[in-house]
């Protein structure tokens, strides 16, 4: 019920901007190639059903090698860099730099080294999604107050104890909030991966689609790549409250 | 002398600390006899909470010696430490808090929670089992972190102001508990506290601080003021005790 009331509002302005869409593109006559009406958009997403399921699988396949690496990686290189002062010191700084490289420019030689096949769309997925991960952890990490660290010695805990028992658990909070940025991220680094080099996925059917002046095509791709960042990052949200439920941090 | 030394279960010699070159203490000595509790009054920054730190093994001396029992602190681990911040973790309710040190210390969950409930049971905080902290007034909170501390088997139990951050009340009647189950369950205490009356109270002797340049100024017994009950008669030794805390205190940072 709480549910149906917070999200109404949203979904009434969602069906009246279609409806102001409608009208507006039937008043003004403007051609389909241009802006096609929304009910033109529903009957492309009928019609091109199974093309566009076929392509979401690839799409959806890349997203999800790409974040599973991406999340062992990232928590791998976050629990190094935060047990080892050497590590990090040596590595933080480059992962710190690295968020201003655009992605993007790297997409192309990631095709050259890896081919067009889903390996590179992978590692463009890796590189979205990484290191707002890492950075989330790693301060998760190291964010326990001092006194519960101080607690676990004098109880006697080693290094690796006072990790299973209180940093993890005490950074669940910031390690969903880079799960959820990296769900987001990882959509659109496979669909950027795909713009780059591919020959099946959502990216390369909006790729494909626009210089053929199918716009409706074009919109009902991004409809259902929208459809995917949404799952993805709900089931997030999902997950981050049946953990946090269990482990909450007040 | 040599029946004292046997006795003796916490003895500090000569320790010195500094921190980023600023001298914290300087030439501490004390001992402490086997099930004694004493009391660690002194300024703030004076460096008591320090000195725990130091003998729980979480800082490391500049110079000087800690034994336990004649045999030299060199781990963690070997004594118990409370600390006046709610320490509790707030993913685990209170029986799996309570646990936390024998888990680490290697004992199964289920063993540790059998052990654990019957100290829950004596200590009266059986229905607080499966409450989680936020729960728990902060006078719970320290019961359970003073049991997680009592259910590892150090003979040693250091307090660092365990109650400084609960009100008058809950602080009188947190007196008296601890009082009762020291007298069952006896250990050697060390408690810091800034609070004269509760030093006097659960003490049979009190040491006073100084400033970092001072150390430890004084020791000062605290026997025929307190009744049975654990309550303070107010005579006059009382107030003689009290007074002259006071005036070392006030000596202590170098103001008299």
């Amino acid at each position: 019920m709480n549910l149906f009331r917070d999200w109404l509002p949203a979904f009434i302005l969602f069906l009246f901007g279609f409806f102001l869409w409608e009208i507006s593109v039937k008043i003004f006559d403007v051609p389909d190639w241009l802006l096609p009406a929304p009910s033109q958009i529903i009957v492309e997403l009928l019609n091109s059903f199974m093309l566009l399921l076929m392509h979401s699988q690839v799409t959806v396949k890349e997203i999800f090698f790409g974040l599973t690496i991406s999340l062992i990686l990232a928590f791998s290189l976050s629990i190094a860099i935060s047990w080892s002062s050497i590590i990090n010191k040596a590595v933080f700084p480059f992962v710190i730099t690295s968020l201003i490289i655009p992605i993007f420019t790297l997409a192309p030689l990631i095709v050259v080294w890896f081919g067009t096949g889903i390996a590179s769309k992978i590692v463009v997925v890796v590189l979205f999604t990484f290191f707002p991960v890492v950075i989330t952890t790693v301060n998760g990490l190291k964010s326990s107050d001092k006194v519960m660290v101080d607690m676990f010695k004098t109880l006697g805990a080693n290094k690796f104890q006072i990790y299973l028992k209180l940093y993890i658990p005490g950074a669940l909070p910031q390690i969903f909030s880079g799960i959820k940025v990296a769900s987001v991220l990882a959509v659109i680094g496979a669909v950027i991966g795909e713009w780059i080099g591919s020959s099946a996925g959502l990216g390369w059917l909006i790729k494909l689609s626009g210089p053929q002046f199918k716009t409706e095509r074009v919109f009902a791709s991004i409809f259902a790549l929208s459809v995917i960042a949404i799952a993805l990052y709900l089931f997030t949200i999902l997950l981050e409250k049946f953990i946090l439920k269990r482990y909450p941090k007040n | 002398m040599k029946n004292d030394l046997m006795n003796t279960s916490l003895s500090i010699k000569n320790v010195y600390y500094s921190y980023d070159d600023q001298l914290v203490l300087r030439n501490i000595n004390l001992d402490i006899q086997k099930g004694e509790f004493v009391s660690l009054i002194g300024p703030s920054g004076s460096g008591k909470s320090t000195l725990l730190n130091i003998i729980s093994g979480l800082e490391l001396p500049e110079s000087g010696k800690i034994t336990i029992d004649g045999q030299e602190v060199s781990t963690l681990g070997k004594t118990s430490h409370m600390h006046q911040q709610d320490t509790l973790l707030p993913w685990r309710n209170a029986l799996d808090n309570a646990i936390l040190g024998l888990e680490i210390n290697g004992f199964s969950k289920d063993k540790s929670k059998k052990i654990a409930i019957k100290l829950f049971r004596e200590f009266g905080l059986f229905e607080s089992l499966y409450k989680m902290p936020w729960q728990m007034s902060g006078g719970m909170k320290q019961r359970i972190a003073f049991l997680r501390n009592m259910l590892l088997s150090n003979e040693i139990l250091l307090l660092d102001e365990p109650f400084g951050s609960v009100d008058a009340i809950t602080r009188t009647s947190l007196r008296k508990w601890l009082k009762n189950i020291l007298v069952d369950y006896p250990r050697t205490v060390l408690l810091v506290t800034h609070d004269i009356d509760e030093a006097i109270l659960l003490s049979s002797k009190i040491f006073v601080m100084g400033d970092k340049d001072f150390g430890i100024i004084k020791e000062i017994s605290t026997s025929n003021i307190i009744e049975k009950n654990g309550d303070i008669i107010f005579n006059e030794s009382y107030l003689l005790i009290r007074r002259q805390i006071l005036e070392l205190l006030k000596l202590g940072k170098g103001s008299n």
